[in-house]
C-alpha cells in the first residue's frame, strides 16, 4: 500500500492566487511596455538632435578647411553668394625635384615633399607653379597655372628620390627658369552650396569640375534648414562687406541644422517640434 | 512511499526582478551611449581645432626667431628642425626647414593638442627679405675718389658665389656724387674704371635718397652681425675660414666664411668694426661694416656687402673685392706685386643679405595645410 503524504505547501495555486498574479504581471507589463515605448521615442529623438549636431560639426569641420587657404586676390575664390561659394580648392602641395622640360610640359613631383587630402586626379586638378623668376627679388614671383592631362608614378628626382611626372599644358613656356626646388599646388574647382534634395531636406552640397562639365550636387553635411540653413558673409580686410571676390578677407559661415522630424522628449523646449540648432564660424583666409 | 515538499520554490520575484534590472541597465546604456557619442564627437572637434592652433603656433614662432644662422647656411634641399610647446600647456607643435632654394624656405608644423589625441599639419613658403639697397656700383664714394695705380673697377655684374642666378645687366663702375672729388693719377682716362656708365654722377635727390637706404640697411644689419670688433682689438690680420667639408666653425671669430672651405660656403656673416679697421691678407664673404677706416693690404679679398663710414685704404698688395662697396673716401693702389680690383656681383650681395634677412610668407598663396 502506497502512503501519499499531504504536501499542503505544493498542492497548486488557488483561483485568487491566480487573478492575484494575472493582475500584478499585467500591471508590470504594462508599466515595462510604457518604458519601453517612452524610451524608444527618447531615442528616435535623440537620434535626430544628434544628427543635427554631427551634420552642424560636419559644416563647421569640412567648410573652413577648404576656405581657409584660398588666396582670394590670387583668384581662388571665383564666386560667392548668399548661400553659396565657388572656389579653387587646394588638393595637394608638392615640390617639384628635377627642372621642368617646357617643350614636354613635364614636371616630376617628389614622392616624399607631396602633401594633400588625395593623389592628384587629372580629370579634375589643375596645377598652379611657383615661377621665381629673379631669386632675388620677390617683385617677379607669380603662380602659372596649367591644366594636368596625365600623372604616372615612378619617375626619378634630381639627386635620388623618387617622384611622381605630372603632364601639364597650358603656357609651358613659362616653365623654362623654373627650378628644382619650386613649389606646386593642385587644385579643383568646387561650388557649395545650400540644396534640397527629393524628400524635401536640404544639405551642404558639392559639386566640382571635371572633364569640361560639372559634377551633380551631392550631399556632404546636413540636414539643414531650408531657408537659411546656409549663409555666408564676405569682408575684406578692413571687415566691411567685401564687393568682390578678390577683395575678401575673412567669410562669416552660418550654418542652421534642423531635424528630418519633431522630436519628443520632455523638457526639451522643442519637444513636439523638430530640432534646430545653429553655429557659427568665422574663416581668416591665411593667404590674403 | 513518501514526496518532498517544495515550499521553498515557489512564486518567480527573482526572476522579474533580474528581469527589471537588466531592462533598466539597457535603459542607461543607450543612454549613455548617445550621450558619449555626442560627447566624442564635441572631444574631437575640439582637439582637431586645438591642434591646427598649436600647428599654426609653431609656425608663428618660427618665423618670428628665425634662426638665420642655422636656416641661411642649408643647403637646397637641407633641412634643420624646430620644435615647443604653447603656454599653459595646451599643446604642442614640431616642424621642420626645408630649403627650397637660394631664397625659398618651406616651413612645416605639426601641431597637436596636449593629450596628443589630435593632430594637424600646415605649411608656410617664406623668403628672407633682404634689406633694400640701392642698384648701385661696384663703387660708390661720397666726399673723396682717388685710384692710384694697378686699379681696377667694373660694374660688369660676375654670378660669382653659391647658387647664383644668370648675371644682370651692367652697373656703373664707379657712382659719385656732385661734390665728390675725383683725381685718377693713376688710372689714365678713366681707363681702369669699366661699367655702364663708367663713373656715374647721382643728382643730389638721387644721392639723399640712397644714404636714407643705407642708413636703413646699415641699422638692420649691425643688429644681425654675428662678429663684432670693438676699438680695442681693431687690428684684425687675417681673416679665414675655419671648419670641414661639412660643417663651418662660426664660433671663431676670425672666420668670415668662404668657400675655401666647403663647409663654410654658406656662412655668411655680418662683421661689425666699431671704428678702424685693418686687415693684412686673408679672405670672407657676406656683409662688412665698418664706422671708421678700413685698411686693407696683403691680398684680402671678401664677396659681399661692404659699408665703410669713413675711409677705405687699399695700398701695397692689394685687395679683391667682388660684390659693392660704399665708402665717404676711397684712395685705391696697389704696388706692382698686386692689384687692387673691385667688381660688381649682385649675386654677392644678395649672398651676403639673405641669410640675415627676416622672412616674409610668399605674396601669393604662401600658407598650405598639409593633413
Amino acid at each position: 500500500m502506497v502512503s501519499v503524504s499531504a504536501s499542503r505547501g505544493a498542492s497548486g495555486v488557488t483561483l485568487v492566487e491566480l487573478l492575484v498574479v494575472l493582475v500584478v504581471g499585467g500591471a508590470v507589463l504594462g508599466a515595462v511596455a510604457g518604458v519601453l515605448h517612452d524610451n524608444q521615442r527618447f531615442y528616435r529623438s535623440e537620434s535626430q538632435v544628434l544628427d543635427v549636431e554631427d551634420g552642424l560639426r560636419a559644416v563647421v569641420q569640412l567648410l573652413p578647411a577648404e576656405l581657409r587657404e584660398l588666396d582670394a586676390r590670387g583668384g581662388d575664390l571665383v564666386a560667392m553668394g548668399r548661400d553659396s561659394v565657388s572656389l579653387r580648392a587646394t588638393r595637394s602641395l608638392g615640390v617639384i625635384c628635377a627642372r621642368p622640360d617646357p617643350a614636354t610640359g613635364v614636371a616630376v613631383v617628389a614622392d616624399s615633399l607631396t602633401f594633400g587630402w588625395r593623389a592628384v586626379d587629372p580629370s579634375r586638378d589643375r596645377a598652379l607653379v611657383l615661377r621665381e623668376g629673379d631669386p632675388d627679388t620677390p617683385d617677379d614671383d607669380r603662380w602659372l597655372d596649367l591644366a594636368i592631362t596625365g600623372a604616372s608614378a615612378g619617375a626619378a628626382c634630381d639627386g635620388g628620390g623618387r617622384g611622381t611626372s605630372l603632364h601639364l599644358s597650358g603656357a609651358t613656356a613659362d616653365l623654362d627658369g623654373v627650378p628644382a626646388g619650386s613649389p606646386l599646388r593642385t587644385y579643383e574647382r568646387v561650388v557649395y552650396r545650400l540644396y534640397t534634395d527629393e524628400q524635401g531636406l536640404s544639405w551642404l552640397g558639392e559639386r566640382g569640375y571635371g572633364g569640361g562639365a560639372w559634377s551633380s550636387l551631392s550631399p556632404v553635411a546636413g540636414p539643414l534648414r531650408r531657408v537659411g540653413g546656409l549663409t555666408f558673409s564676405f569682408y575684406d580686410t578692413a571687415g566691411a562687406p567685401a564687393a568682390r571676390p578678390g577683395d575678401v578677407a575673412r567669410i562669416c559661415i552660418v550654418a542652421r541644422g534642423l531635424s528630418a522630424a519633431a522630436i519628443d522628449i520632455p523638457g526639451r523646449t522643442a519637444s513636439g517640434r523638430q530640432y534646430e540648432d545653429s553655429i557659427v564660424v568665422q574663416v581668416a583666409l591665411r593667404n590674403n | 512511499m513518501t514526496l518532498p515538499s517544495r515550499s521553498g520554490s515557489r512564486g518567480f520575484t527573482l526572476a522579474v526582478t533580474l528581469f527589471a534590472l537588466v531592462l533598466i541597465e539597457a535603459l542607461l546604456a543607450g543612454a549613455f551611449f548617445s550621450a558619449r557619442q555626442a560627447l566624442r564627437l564635441g572631444t574631437n572637434v575640439r582637439d582637431s581645432q586645438r591642434a591646427l592652433g598649436a600647428a599654426e603656433a609653431g609656425l608663428s614662432q618660427t618665423l618670428a626667431g628665425w634662426r638665420s644662422s642655422a636656416y641661411g647656411a642649408l643647403a637646397p634641399g637641407g633641412v634643420a628642425s624646430f620644435s615647443g610647446a604653447l603656454a599653459g600647456g595646451t599643446g604642442s607643435y614640431a616642424g621642420t626647414v626645408l630649403r627650397l632654394g637660394r631664397s625659398l624656405f618651406l616651413v612645416q608644423s605639426t601641431g597637436a593638442d596636449a593629450a596628443g589625441a589630435s593632430r594637424r599639419s600646415v605649411a608656410w613658403l617664406v623668403r628672407p627679405t633682404p634689406v633694400a639697397l640701392p642698384a648701385g656700383a661696384a663703387l660708390s664714394v661720397t666726399d673723396r675718389l682717388e685710384l692710384g695705380s694697378g686699379v681696377s673697377v667694373d660694374g660688369t655684374d660676375r654670378a660669382s658665389g653659391a647658387d647664383c642666378p644668370p648675371a644682370g645687366s651692367a652697373m656703373a663702375g664707379v657712382a659719385v656724387t656732385p661734390t665728390t672729388e675725383v683725381l685718377l693719377p693713376g688710372c689714365g682716362d678713366s681707363a681702369c674704371i669699366r661699367g655702364n656708365p663708367p663713373l656715374a654722377v647721382a643728382s643730389a635727390a638721387e644721392d639723399s635718397g640712397a644714404s636714407a637706404a643705407v642708413a636703413a640697411a646699415w641699422a638692420t644689419l649691425v643688429a644681425a652681425a654675428a662678429k663684432v670688433y670693438e676699438p680695442e682689438d681693431l687690428f684684425f690680420e687675417r681673416p679665414q675660414p675655419v671648419g670641414t667639408a661639412m660643417a663651418c666653425d662660426t664660433a671663431v671669430r676670425g672666420n668670415w666664411g668662404g668657400a675655401a672651405v666647403p663647409g663654410c660656403a654658406r656662412y655668411f656673416p655680418v662683421v661689425f668694426a666699431r671704428g678702424n679697421l685693418r686687415l693684412i691678407g686673408g679672405s670672407g664673404q657676406g656683409a662688412l661694416l665698418v664706422t671708421g677706416d678700413l685698411s686693407v693690404d696683403g691680398g684680402f679679398s671678401f664677396d659681399g656687402l661692404v659699408i665703410v663710414g669713413g675711409r677705405l685704404v687699399v695700398e701695397g698688395s692689394g685687395a679683391r673685392f667682388g660684390g659693392t662697396v660704399r665708402a665717404r673716401t676711397a684712395t685705391l693702389s696697389a704696388s706692382t706685386a698686386g692689384s687692387a680690383e673691385l667688381v660688381f656681383s649682385r649675386c654677392a650681395v644678395a649672398n651676403a643679405l639673405i641669410p640675415n634677412a627676416a622672412p616674409n610668407p610668399l605674396a601669393e598663396r604662401a600658407w598650405s595645410e598639409l593633413y
